[in-house]
This record gives C-alpha cells, sequence and structure tokens, in this order.
C-alpha cells in the first residue's frame, strides 16, 4: 500500500528517447535494429545456442459505432520481442516480453542458458541452424522488395474517424436503419534477427471499413465492407450505401428449402473458404505416412505410401491461386511469420509461390529447413493468396451471374466457417447479412440464412461462372471459427485474401438457420 | 497462449509427422535436467505494487485534469510460465512477463480508451490526455450520454489464495510432473497423451478510477491441456481422446497438479478411451434421434450458445458488426421467461479455486456468484456498469438486471466487457451415472466431447458440433462408433429439449477460448457440466471415405 517501504528492487527506468517512433507510430527498421542488437548482445554467446529474436510493434486505431452512434474508440500500441534459444537436442525455450529496459532484458536473457541443457558436439550440425551455408546457397535469393506501407494510412489513424464517421452514421440515420460499424488502421513493423545470419524486416499499413445495416424489425441484415493497405483507396459512404441496400433489399424474408443448389458466391463468402483452405496446402501434411492428409494427398495404397497429387489437375481449369508478396492489392512480408509450416526459422525469404496454375497442383508448402532437405523451394501456407480467373477466362459481374442464373441462391457473405474433415477439406458456416433467391435472372426474394457442409475440392470442380479478384474485408475482429493459427488470428494487420464472385453448381446448403 | 485442445492435438500429430521428417530425436520421456533453481529466478523482479497504482493513479489524474468526468485505469505486471511436450516434439518451455496498461476516459458522453507499451508516468499521462482528446472530438456523434451504475469504492487487496506457487517450483519440476503425467497414461497399451501442457499465470493488477476506487489483486490461474488419447491402428484418423476428470482450468497453485491420485485418473481415463475406440464402426447415417451428451460436450454447448448469448454486448447490438448478436435478444422478451428444460440451473461464479477468480472484476465491482439460468428461466445476462442501464430501461418491471462483477478485460487493450469466466451447471440426482443415461436413452446417440469449435450462427440461433466421439446405441448399449457424424442442434431446441441430467460423478470441465474483438485478445471460460439426455439431436454426414 502506498506509504510503505518497498520491498521491491528498484528498476531502471527505460530511455524512451531512441525508441520513440515518433508520427510512424511504429519503430523504424533502424530503432529495429538497435532493439534487436541490443536483446542479442546480452546473451551468453556460448551458452545460448542457436538464437533467433523477433521484435514487432503494432500501432491500432479502431473505431466501433453501433444504433447510429459511437460506441468506442481505441488506440494503442504493442510491442513484443521473443527470444528463442535452442540447442542441439532440439529443446527450446522462449522469451516472450514487451519490455524495453535494460534491467529486465539482462535479468531474464541472461538466464536463458540455464533454462536450456548443455549444447552438444561441435562437429553436430542441425538441418534448421540458421548458420548453416546450405540455406544461404540453396534458398540464396534476395527478399523482393514490397510496398506495403502507406503514408495515407497513418495520417487517417489522427483523422479518419472524424470525418467518415458523421456522414456514415447520418446515411445510416436517414435510411431508418440501425447500424454498426468499424474503422480499423494499423500499423506495424517487423525484425527477425539472428546472431550471425539473416536480418528481415517488414513493415506495413493496412485499414479497413465494415458496416452491418440491420432492419428495424428482426429480419434482415446487410453488410458490407472494404479493405486496403492505403486509407486513400478506401470509400467509407460506399461501403454504407452498399449495407443499407442489402439490408432494404432483405424485406420480407422467407424460407426457402435447403439442398443442394446452384450458388452466387460474393467474395466475402470465397474469402472464408479460401482461408480455411490454407492449412491443407501443407506439404507435411499431405505427404506424411500417419496421419490423415488433406485432400491433396492421393490414397492409392501404395506400399511405400501415400502420394500427393502435384502436377494433376484439383480444380476448374479457370482457377488461379498465387501468393505474392508483393501483390498490388495487397502483398504481405516476404519471409516466414509464425502461425505457417515454419516452425523456428522466421524471416527466413519466402517467393512469390503458385500453388494453382489453371486448376492444376503446382506447389505445397514448405518450411525452410524441410524445403531443404526435399530440394524444394519454401513457401508459407497461403494465408495471403490471390484466387482469380486464369488469362483469358470470360469473367462476370455479380449482376450477370444472377442474370444468367434460372434458380440459385446468391450468398452475400459466410461466417463461422469450421473445417471438418481435413481429408476432404469438408467445411460448414453459416450465410449471413445477406442471402437471397434467384429466379429467371433475377433476385426474386430474400430468404433465411443457411448452414453449408461442403468441401471446397469439390465447390472449386463446379464452376460456372467467375469474376474479377478483388481485395476482401474480414470485420476488425477474428474470423469466428476460421480454421486459422491462433498466430494468424491473432495478428494484426490480417493478412490480404484477393478472390472473385463465383457461380458453382450443386452447393450445399444443409440447413436452415434461424439466425438474421 | 492455449487453444481449443482439439487443435492443438491436431497441431502435435502433424507436428509429429514434421519431428518424423527431420530427424529430430525422439522425445524421451525422462526430460532433462533443466535448472533446479525456482522459475521465479527467470523472470525479472516482480514490480513494486505501489509502481503499479501510482502509474494507474498518474493516469486518471491526468484523465481528470484534461477533462474526463469519468476515467478507469487497470495496469498489469504479468508473468506465465509453461511447459509443453507433444507427442514426438522434444520438451520446451517458455517464458512471459508483460507489463502493461489499459485507460478508458469518458467526455461529453463519448468513450476513448487507451493501451500502451510505455508504461510509465509520463506515457500514461499523455495517452490519457489524448484520449481525452479524442472523446471530445467525437463526443458530437456520441448519442445519447453513457451513464455508469453507481458502485461503491472500494480500496482493497486481493490474492488468489494457493499452498504452492509455481513459481517458487524449478522447470525441472514442472518438465518432471509432465513426463509423469505421459507415463500414466502409456501404462495403457495404445494410449498416450497428445500435446501435453501447462501454463502458470500471476498477474498483478491495478484498478484506479476517478470515482476513488483503488483496488489490486494478484490473480494467478492455471491452464492444463492434459488429453488422453488412444490409437487403436497407429496411422489411422480414428483416435480419440477424452479430458482427465478433476484437470481443468483453475485459479490456483501448484498443488492442483500433484499427487499420486491424479496419475491414476490419468490411467483411468487412459483405459477407458482405450475401451472406446475398440467398438467396432460404422457411418453415421442422417436422422433425428435422442442423445446422451457427456459432461464436456455439455460443457462446450454451453459456453459456446448459451454462454455468448447472455454477453449484454451481443443483446444490445453493439457487435453486430462483429462477432454478431443474441438469440436471446431483445432482454423484454427474454428476462425470467423459460429458455431451457426445467431440469436446468446455471451459476456464475468467479470464487477461488474457479477459474477467472477474483474478488473485485475489471471495473472495480466486487463479484458475487449468481443464478444466470434457474429451472430453465433466464435470471441474468452478463453485465457492465455501462450496459447495465441500457439493458434495464428495455425490461419489464420486476426482472431488473443489475451488476455482479462479470466485467472482463480479458487483455488491458480491450474494454471491459460482460461475460463469464466459470459457469457451472447444476447436476442431476445421484445415481444417474452416464451408463444409466445411456440405459434410459435406450435407442440414440452416445456423444463425447468435440473436436474442435462447435460452429454457430452470428445470431447463436444453432449450430454444428462434431463429436470426439460418436456411438450408437441400441436398447440401451453401445453398439458401434460412428465415423463422419455432426450433430446440427438449434439452440432453443436443445436446451428445452434437456431430458435429465447425469449426477457428480459425470461432471466435467469444458475450456472455451476464443479471440475476441478488434484487438485480438483471447477470452478463457471455463464450463463444469454433467452429462445429459437431450430428447432431439440432428445427425448429418460431415466426411466420407476416400
Amino acid at each position: 500500500m502506498r506509504g510503505e517501504p518497498s520491498q521491491y528492487p528498484r528498476r531502471a527506468t527505460m530511455s524512451r528517447d531512441a525508441m520513440d517512433p515518433g508520427t510512424r507510430r511504429v519503430l523504424s527498421r533502424d530503432q529495429m535494429l538497435a532493439v534487436g542488437h541490443k536483446v542479442l548482445g546480452l546473451l551468453d554467446e556460448e551458452r545460448s545456442g542457436i538464437v533467433a529474436t523477433s521484435v514487432t510493434h503494432s500501432a491500432r486505431a479502431v473505431t466501433k459505432v453501433s444504433d447510429g452512434k459511437l460506441l468506442n474508440t481505441v488506440d494503442g500500441d504493442e510491442v513484443e520481442i521473443q527470444v528463442m534459444s535452442r540447442f542441439g537436442s532440439g529443446l527450446s525455450v522462449w522469451i516472450s516480453t514487451n519490455q524495453l529496459d535494460d534491467t529486465t532484458l539482462r535479468h531474464a536473457l541472461g538466464k536463458i542458458s540455464e533454462m536450456t541443457p548443455p549444447a552438444t558436439p561441435a562437429n553436430e550440425q542441425l538441418a534448421d541452424d540458421p548458420d548453416d551455408q546450405r540455406y544461404y546457397t540453396f534458398n540464396a535469393r534476395p527478399i523482393p522488395p514490397v510496398s506495403l506501407w502507406h503514408d495515407a494510412t497513418i495520417g487517417a489513424m489522427e483523422t479518419a474517424r472524424g470525418t467518415v464517421l458523421p456522414s456514415m452514421i447520418e446515411t445510416l440515420r436517414r435510411s431508418n436503419l440501425s447500424g454498426a460499424a468499424t474503422i480499423g488502421l494499423v500499423a506495424r513493423s517487423t525484425m527477425h534477427l539472428y546472431r550471425l545470419g539473416l536480418t528481415a524486416f517488414s513493415e506495413e499499413t493496412d485499414s479497413e471499413v465494415s458496416v452491418t445495416a440491420r432492419l428495424p424489425v428482426v429480419g434482415g441484415t446487410g453488410w458490407s465492407g472494404q479493405a486496403h493497405r492505403d486509407w486513400a483507396h478506401v470509400d467509407p459512404q460506399a461501403v454504407t450505401a452498399r449495407a443499407v441496400l442489402l439490408a432494404e433489399q432483405s424485406r420480407g424474408i422467407v424460407a426457402y428449402e435447403p439442398g443442394r443448389h446452384t450458388a452466387i458466391l460474393g467474395p466475402a463468402a470465397v474469402a472464408q473458404l479460401v482461408v480455411a483452405m490454407a492449412q491443407l496446402f501443407s506439404g507435411n501434411a499431405t505427404n506424411s505416412p500417419g496421419v490423415v492428409g488433406t485432400p491433396f494427398t492421393y490414397v492409392n495404397h501404395d506400399v511405400k505410401g501415400r502420394h500427393n497429387r502435384l502436377h494433376e489437375r484439383v480444380f476448374d481449369p479457370r482457377i488461379m491461386m498465387v501468393s505474392d508478396p508483393a501483390d498490388p492489392l495487397g502483398g504481405f512480408p516476404p519471409f516466414f511469420e509464425p502461425g505457417g509450416e515454419e516452425i523456428f526459422l522466421f524471416g527466413f525469404p519466402t517467393p512469390a509461390c503458385t500453388w494453382i496454375d489453371r486448376g492444376v497442383l503446382t506447389n505445397l508448402a514448405y518450411g525452410a529447413s524441410d524445403a531443404l532437405g526435399r530440394q524444394l523451394s519454401p513457401a508459407q501456407l497461403p494465408y495471403s493468396v490471390r484466387l482469380s480467373p486464369a488469362p483469358g477466362t470470360q469473367t462476370a459481374t455479380i449482376e450477370e451471374m444472377i442474370a444468367h442464373c434460372d434458380n440459385g441462391i446468391y450468398v452475400n457473405r459466410f461466417s463461422n466457417v469450421e473445417l471438418l474433415d481435413r481429408a476432404t477439406g469438408m467445411m460448414t458456416g453459416v450465410t449471413r447479412d445477406g442471402c437471397f433467391l434467384v429466379k429467371n435472372g433475377k433476385i426474386a426474394k430474400p430468404i433465411k440464412n443457411f448452414r453449408f457442409t461442403d468441401s471446397p475440392w469439390y465447390t472449386f470442380n463446379q464452376l460456372e461462372m467467375i469474376g474479377t479478384a478483388e481485395r476482401v474485408a474480414f470485420g476488425y475482429t477474428s474470423t469466428p471459427g476460421a480454421s486459422e493459427s491462433w498466430e494468424r488470428r491473432r495478428r494484426w494487420p490480417k493478412l490480404p485474401v484477393i478472390v472473385p464472385p463465383m457461380m458453382v453448381r450443386d452447393f450445399n446448403f444443409s440447413g436452415m438457420t434461424d439466425a438474421v | 497462449m492455449i487453444v481449443s485442445s482439439r487443435r492443438a492435438f491436431l497441431a502435435s500429430t502433424s507436428m509429429a509427422a514434421l519431428g518424423m521428417t527431420l530427424g529430430l530425436r525422439r522425445a524421451v520421456l525422462a526430460l532433462p535436467v533443466r535448472s533446479r533453481v525456482p522459475v521465479a529466478t527467470f523472470i525479472p523482479d516482480l514490480i513494486d505494487p505501489a509502481t503499479l497504482r501510482a502509474l494507474a493513479q498518474a493516469g486518471i489524474d491526468a484523465a481528470k485534469q484534461a477533462g474526463a468526468s469519468y476515467a478507469d485505469c487497470r495496469v498489469s505486471d504479468w508473468n506465465e510460465f509453461e511447459t509443453r511436450q507433444g507427442l514426438m516434439i522434444p520438451p520446451e518451455c517458455a517464458l512471459t512477463f508483460n507489463y502493461t496498461y489499459g485507460l478508458r476516459v469518458l467526455v461529453d458522453g463519448a468513450w476513448a480508451q487507451v493501451f500502451g507499451a510505455d508504461p510509465t508516468p509520463d506515457g500514461i499521462a499523455r495517452a490519457a490526455r489524448t484520449a481525452v482528446t479524442t472523446a471530445r472530438g467525437l463526443s458530437r456523434i456520441a448519442g445519447t450520454p453513457v451513464e455508469l451504475v453507481p458502485t461503491p469504492t472500494v480500496h482493497g487487496e486481493w490474492n488468489t489464495p494457493q499452498a504452492i506457487d509455481p513459481f517458487s517450483v524449478s522447470p525441472d519440476e514442472h518438465a518432471q510432473l509432465i513426463g509423469a503425467y505421459k507415463e500414466a497414461s502409456q501404462r495403457v497399451p495404445h494410449a498416450s497423451t497428445g500435446e501435453l501442457r501447462f501454463q502458470w499465470g500471476r498477474d498483478t493488477r491495478v484498478f484506479a478510477s476517478t470515482d476513488g476506487s483503488l483496488i489490486t489483486q494478484c490473480l494467478r490461474r492455471w491452464r492444463p491441456i492434459v488429453m488422453v488419447a488412444a490409437f487403436p491402428r497407429f496411422g489411422r484418423e480414428e483416435f480419440a481422446t477424452l479430458p482427465v476428470p478433476g484437470i481443468s482450468p483453475m485459479s490456483i497453485g501448484f498443488e492442483a497438479a500433484l499427487g499420486s491420485e491424479i496419475q491414476e485418473r490419468i490411467k483411468a481415463t487412459a483405459e477407458e478411451v482405450t475401451r472406446l475406440v475398440q467398438y467396432p464402426e460404422g457411418e453415421a447415417k442422417l436422422g433425428r434421434y435422442a442423445a446422451v451428451l457427456d459432461g464436456e460436450a455439455m460443457g462446450l454447448m454451453l459456453g459456446a450458445t448459451l454462454s455468448p448469448a447472455l454477453e449484454v454486448d451481443r443483446v444490445l447490438g453493439y457487435e453486430a458488426n462483429n462477432g454478431g448478436t443474441s438469440i436471446l435478444a431483445p432482454a423484454s422478451e427474454f428476462l425470467g421467461t423459460p429458455i431451457g428444460a426445467s431440469v436446468i440451473d446455471v451459476t456464475a461464479d468467479r470464487t477461488a479455486p474457479h477459474y477467472g477468480a477474483a474478488r473485485w472484476d475489471d471495473e472495480g465491482v466486487k463479484t458475487q456468484s449468481f443464478p444466470v439460468i434457474q429451472q430453465g428461466r433466464l435470471r441474468n445476462y452478463f453485465t457492465t456498469r455501462t450496459s447495465v442501464l441500457p439493458l434495464a430501461a428495455a425490461v419489464t418491471a420486476g426482472s431488473q438486471p443489475t451488476v455482479y462483477g462479470s466485467a472482463v478485460a480479458w487483455t488491458l487493450s480491450m474494454k471491459p466487457i460482460g461475460s463469464a469466466s466459470h459457469l457451472t451447471m447444476a447436476s442431476g440426482p445421484v445415481g444417474a451415472t452416464l451408463d444409466s443415461l445411456v440405459q434410459d436413452l435406450g435407442t440414440g446417440m452416445l456423444i463425447y466431447g468435440a473436436r474442435d469449435d462447435i460452429s454457430t450462427d452470428s445470431q447463436l440461433a444453432g449450430g454444428l458440433l462434431q463429436p470426439q466421439m460418436l456411438f450408437e446405441v441400441q436398447r440401451g448399449t453401445i453398439v458401434r462408433r460412428l465415423r463422419h457424424g455432426g450433430i446440427q442442434f438449434g439452440t432453443k431446441t436443445f436446451w428445452k429439449g434437456v431430458a435429465a441430467l447425469g449426477d457428480t460423478t459425470t461432471v466435467l470441465a469444458a475450456h472455451h477460448a476464443e479471440l475476441r474483438g478488434e484487438m485480438a485478445g483471447w477470452s478463457s471460460q471455463v464450463m463444469h457440466a454433467p452429462a445429459a439426455l437431450a430428447r432431439q439431436v440432428d445427425v448429418i454426414q460431415i466426411g466420407r471415405n476416400r
């Protein structure tokens, strides 16, 4: 309590001047290097084994609106320093902290070697030793330059909510709908640093606006969202207007019989399937005997074990799937991050990767060390990916898909998608915020939400029409039920997913829900 | 951070394959010595609680001086030690220590919140002033002024009771204990544990408000993952896991993990799951059935449906653009009415050793045990000082919502929301064992646990559960284990259709964790529930053989 003499040692105060990011909001490359080198310098070099340190600094400004008024606005920044120390036996110790002061770091890091067993004999090399020169020859490629930072987004952290929120709220008010909205702006810088080798740095910004408009009496909702790394490309008014339109179109909802129907899936629906698919591109999960496999596992009762379906057609030939760190609509840090196939060597470069080329499986995801062993290129799981029509494919807008549909269901969005069966890619989820019956080329009526149970490995082979890919907003919240690793789900900003609308045959709407 | 148990197990299985590919050495049961000094030696010295209090006070003082009508601040010195071992992954340990703050201000009816990585008096004062400026600038779109329900001013301290501080134990002892758990399961052929994980947390958390409250609590928690698995045939997907009765997240000390009795329970669970996976197999058939759900499945159902549906942020529509809304809205329609069968009684409880135990919540309100559902009737929602008044305005007289100390800021970057930390569903009469429920069932389904998160819809009106194990029951006897079966349910239909509950021998803990809100903080809840006989579930097929 106050006034009592302290029994606690005084902690050295931390100098923040050198670590003040200023108007950038997050630490610069030089500032992160300084932190990283300080951390490594505090470790007993001989006794710490393989050491990697990661520093992440993120800043967020998120504002929520509900019922036409401000609900809450949250601003802040978080620093995370992670240090991994590992010896030849493979036993590892992780230290994670948000404290930069010398006293704290010296205390914790100075003792890290006491937590781990003695080093292995000097002549033993691990496959995943980042100082292994084989990495630098076999995986030798420069980290591709990417441009993920936009000053307009940083500026908007101060100004956006004051300028755009009033007009968004006014639009909802004039429509006599209750509305909820979220504006999220994020900046993040990351560095991975190894004692004698790799240094990887990235900085990124991102922004997202999403609106849910609800009819006053329970009966329908409409959702719209937009995401872009550059706030200057976001149009909050257009987002609000579309959500209002979808809600208005949802007046007079009726029930419709579940079953297999032609489905027109909006980009926000396709994106939820694609995110849940990502982990099934794992090379290890696909190839390893004794595990359930993935839909890319070729089970032919071969006595030598399973084979994968590389170089076989797995989807409609009009489909491409590419992860490119330099994608103009999204992009991502061009190196391994936690939560994917790589479990230790974060920061190793990952090139652009084509997963599906005109329907043919061309790559699976492998971590840096595993790729080295297999003489393959390393690649992250496709949590950031562009699914697009193959060159030369005729595309269609959602309106054109509706016009070509005699009998089907238009789905604005899915949510709560869960992967049910890894071997087949079977998933379940629900439609949300806009679901319409299409008859004879027109939207006939709004219908109640459905639960679906289907696999993209079936759905993406029932393709009727495909549109132009666009980046999708998920809403500044975790994607509930999405089958991502926890590291991915807690990552802000979310990694971009760029997908088109698709019209598919025989999509399994397995049941109705009462949710509106 | 803990994730759902089944995800961890699947992760460890694929990690096992990774280990085999890389040629890592096989994990051995006898873990190598790491260190024999206490864990506390490796963690920086605890921050003087007086420093935490001074920091919190600096924040609210700055907010008040800048013009806030109300401000509160939470400061936390958080330490965590984790030991984990996968099926074939070498053991690891992890230390986490974070020093953070979260502060919110109310200015002209508008809320603004800040959190930061600079927990110094100057830093927090700067942040407070920025928050006031932001709130003032947005107040014109704040709508109806926010009111907080009054609460007594508190000056107090509280510590989670414990007999043995886990931070006084050495890493070697932690590792040896995990090894002993694994060995206990492996005394049974074809059984083992999946990923074993112990997480010990110590959170010195200070709350201060412009109302004059100043509270210091040392909150401790244990989050274990101990799942016993049986592998009837290696390489096949029909492995299954069961939780060990009595091992669940708790607010308690190291004493909860000790004792030969625990290891006997692990062995007994290994025997049980091994017995269950030996049943002949068949494919699940579409249809509507009566079913018996084990305690874990019932707890997960509670955590996935009614518990979030009772969070006032969802009820009032604040989460419409995020997690969703609530099937139990509007409150005027549901408070006091039957939402479940008359056998259902659910209590929220934050007394130790229940998970999330605290003397005061994250708004400085004294925590109390309170009825959530009584004889099937909805008695209370999970409220906060902010949300209870809009809720009260919406309900009929005689059923006035109140605050019971259920405001939780899962991380300090999140605002406190009304939420459950621990729920207990009362059990049924003595003698209603799992076997007797199955006999009473006659013909139907027997459901154990869930393989993954239950998939619900945005209103929590229904969902799909993928059982850890699903059995066909005929004439009161298990006849076969069913593959590729999912349980589809409507929330109201399910809870109103609970016909009977098992006795205390059927009670199991379920841990429900999910990422929340725009700050991606983990919420973590524990439900203790008995087995139950439910009149109606729908079985659908969710996979197929290749």
